[in-house]
């Protein structure tokens, strides 16, 4: 158990990549395969889906897992057994939101538990970034699964935050 | 047998009981609630046999709703399906009078090994 993701920086991002392919393939029995980020990025222009989820307490910061559209219809379609074309937003929001919720859990066992999770939050747009406030990276994950990039990321409070 | 589901990703709610059907768990009625203030009024209004809750939900969370059954009843067999699975809440969850406790994400085997003798 890790007091502290800044002193473990290293160790954090193979933890956080196993147990992310995990969650992808034993929740939607999909594979997630690690990806180079400027191989996957995605063009400009396209609809874009993100679940944000933070962590307060003994670490305080948020992870964020980010797809486009097509990859987000997929993971809605997996979740409530249907074809992804038919997935509403309301749906690919609630799965969206659930992937971030188990994410932040699997977040908060590597970094240890003396932590709180928060509600995931949804965003989808064309153009937008997210950013949490008075936060620095810690982990920066990409994948593709079904040819789609997922980027999956963790940043922490800064010092004067905690 | 009557199950209560709550938790407030509907996903999540069809994840949990499509994995009780692949446990093997098919011949009973399955009811869903979406937090915990919702499911104390299921729960009050129609008796299920088992509660599965999730912990971490908006309104009333999952040990608020197990605490507050615990004092005022019913008190049906209860049991969390968690995101988080600290010693501190297993142990927090089991001295509030939880029969299992399964974290996220879960297979049918996790569901079998957590419910055998519960249902």
């Amino acid at each position: 158990m890790l007091d502290h993701p800044d002193t473990h920086a290293a160790l954090l991002p193979d933890q956080l990549a196993s147990r992310t392919r995990d969650v992808w393939n034993t929740v939607l029995g999909l594979d997630l395969q690690p990806a180079d980020a400027a191989a996957v990025a995605p063009a400009g222009g396209q609809r874009r889906w993100s679940g944000c989820i933070a962590l307060s307490g003994n670490w305080r910061g948020a992870i964020t897992v980010s797809c486009l559209e097509p990859m987000a219809r997929m993971v809605s379609g997996a979740m409530f057994g249907i074809e992804p074309a038919d997935a509403s937003d309301a749906e690919i929001q609630d799965a969206i939101g659930e992937i971030a919720n188990i994410l932040g859990g699997q977040t908060k066992q590597v970094l240890g538990d003396n932590c709180v999770l928060g509600l995931p939050v949804v965003i989808e747009g064309e153009h937008f970034e997210t950013a949490v406030p008075h936060s620095h990276a810690v982990v920066k994950l990409t994948f593709r699964c079904e040819g789609h990039p997922v980027d999956v990321a963790v940043v922490g409070a800064d010092a004067r935050c905690r | 047998m009557r199950i209560l589901i709550v938790d407030d990703s509907r996903a999540m709610r069809m994840i949990i009981t499509r994995t009780l059907r692949q446990a093997g768990y098919k011949e009973h009625t399955v009811e869903e609630a979406g937090d915990g203030a919702a499911a104390l009024d299921a729960i009050r209004a129609s008796a299920p046999d088992i509660v599965m809750s999730d912990w971490n939900m908006p309104v009333m969370n999952g040990i608020e709703l197990l605490e507050e059954l615990q004092k005022n009843g019913p008190t049906p067999t209860f049991g969390f399906l968690t995101t988080e699975g600290s010693d501190e809440m297993r142990e927090r969850a089991r001295n509030a009078g939880a029969k299992f406790f399964i974290t996220k994400p879960f297979t049918p085997e996790a569901f079998q090994e957590a419910l055998a003798g519960v249902i």
